[in-house]
């Protein structure tokens, strides 16, 4: 547990939760300001929050998260990759989700950039690409007297919209980065890629033309349409 | 970032560089100088050149940014406390987006229709948020150094929505090569002092919701106490010397009218 996030929360809170109302967030944003002006603070702050793992994250509320994340993007500071997975499961706003995704991207080392992650080179986004298509039935032990198969439907529909989300998310960050993720969850083979297929040509096909053309572009896309035969799928043929 | 070659021409067809703005004429009539109102507790800090903290709260209109007025319109935001900030800025090169033409905003609305979320944004329960990180998006992908645009919450007899402006002024940091907003202390508007200390005072929110229009809450009683009973204001160096200081106010408090104890310089 990271003692000096526990010490901090309730300022942190009073800074960025607009539920404090405008006067109390300047009010405590001012007083940090006075912080940010001591010697040697903004360092120790991003070492703390260099420190912060998977099991801290109860230590903040939602608002301290949301500003943890705006501070690292703006301080270099590289949050750890569990840490951010449990960030991506805890909020399920595709805003903060794109924020979160921001931020992983930004830390990742320059050497990364502008490539297509394979499976074997790891990387955050393509582990939360596996973990948002993850079906894993063993881990339901509730609704014990429930049908196997309505059990496995129920279980990938929470799947597929997680990688809705994160799917929107990666589109809304619209790095080359994450456009070249996103075209990965795409093209990933599981139960619920088709589902997530015509989640996007929803999406998609609610743009102007040329929005249209320019996703298509970005994300390698030959061609999207809806089956003729099978109304619920949509066809993406990749470059 | 995933948007039609026409949508990205129409927002930066709205983008003006600073002298061909109404920041110009801004500058020009009362100098490059701008406003910002604190809490009275900030006077001893910005007593000496300070910078001003780049606000970063949610609730704020245009996203993380340096909220300012620019001298033309003095009081405008007074309602947000007692003491006054004004800082020298310089405004060249500056990239800016006047959202008090209809066209501008409507390039916004049309960008943020076209962006992936745009369906979240509309169905979430944390829009406000939403709004924050879309704003920040918006001015990050396009070099946006200042919005331009009419207040949207008003006090009473300071604030003029249609004809006032504020202005969210960005500092930018870059990051691995990329420019993006900064959140700590504005370099852009460095040099912020103490120079205004106004009377009144404004509640900023009503029922937890933040105030559309605020009343003055003191110059409103005190003008009709005036008209009733005269009373000349003390200094208040005077007033804590005074021995009749108890029995001037025991006399006001059996009569009527008000007595104004007021800072001196």
């Amino acid at each position: 547990m990271n003692h000096y996030f526990t010490l901090a929360t309730d300022f942190i809170d009073r800074m960025a939760n607009p539920a404090f109302g405008i006067q109390t967030n300047e009010q405590y944003a001012l007083k940090f300001a006075q912080l940010l002006s001591s010697e040697g603070f903004t360092q120790d702050l991003s070492n703390q929050m260099s420190r912060l793992e998977k099991r801290d994250i109860d230590q903040l509320s939602s608002h301290g998260w949301l500003w943890v994340l705006n501070w690292s993007k703006g301080n270099e500071v590289k949050l750890d990759d569990e840490l951010l997975h449990s960030l991506m499961q805890k909020f399920r706003s595709v805003f903060v989700q794109a924020m979160i995704i921001e931020t992983a991207t930004l830390s990742e080392s320059d050497q990364d950039l502008g490539r297509t992650r394979r499976e074997s080179d790891g990387g955050w986004l393509y582990e939360e690409i596996r973990r948002s298509v993850e079906i894993n039935l063993e881990s339901s032990d509730t609704f014990q007297d429930e049908d196997f198969r309505e059990r496995a439907n129920r279980i990938t529909e929470g799947a597929v919209l997680r990688s809705e989300r994160l799917l929107i998310g990666l589109l809304q960050v619209g790095s080359q980065r994450t456009l070249s993720a996103a075209t990965q969850l795409l093209k990933y083979p599981w139960q619920g890629q088709s589902k997530l297929h015509l989640i996007f040509y929803t999406v998609w096909s609610e743009q102007d033309e040329q929005t249209r053309s320019a996703w298509l572009a970005a994300l390698g896309i030959r061609s999207i349409e809806r089956d003729r035969f099978e109304r619920d799928q949509a066809r993406i043929v990749f470059e | 970032m995933l948007i039609a070659q026409s949508i990205k021409s129409a927002v930066e067809a709205e983008i003006q560089d600073f002298s061909e703005s109404k920041l110009d004429e801004f500058v020009g009539k009362h100098g490059p100088y701008v406003i910002k109102f604190v809490q009275s507790r900030w006077a001893d800090h910005y007593s000496s050149f300070q910078k001003l903290k780049i606000s970063e709260t949610p609730a704020l209109t245009w996203g993380t940014a340096t909220y300012v007025t620019p001298l033309c319109f003095p009081l405008s935001s007074a309602m947000y406390g007692r003491i006054g900030l004004v800082t020298r800025f310089d405004p060249k090169g500056w990239k800016v987006f006047d959202c008090t033409r209809p066209s501008a905003r409507q390039a916004y609305v049309r960008w943020a229709r076209a962006q992936p979320s745009y369906s979240h944004l509309l169905l979430t329960v944390h829009s406000t948020f939403a709004n924050h990180l879309m704003r920040n998006q918006f001015r990050e992908f396009f070099g946006i150094d200042c919005v331009i645009f009419h207040p949207d919450q008003e006090a009473e007899s300071h604030t003029d929505m249609t004809q006032h402006m504020w202005l969210a002024v960005t500092d930018w940091k870059t990051i691995k090569g990329k420019r993006v907003i900064d959140s700590s202390l504005s370099k852009r508007l460095s040099r912020a002092r103490f120079t205004v200390l106004i009377d009144e005072d404004f509640r900023l929110e009503d029922g937890g919701l933040p105030i559309q229009l605020a009343k003055r809450q003191i110059e409103a009683v005190t003008e009709v106490m005036h008209k009733v009973n005269p009373m000349n204001p003390v200094a208040v160096s005077q007033a804590r010397l005074d021995p009749r200081l108890p029995q001037t106010i025991a006399q006001i408090y059996n009569t009527s009218g008000y007595l104004h104890v007021y800072i001196e310089p």
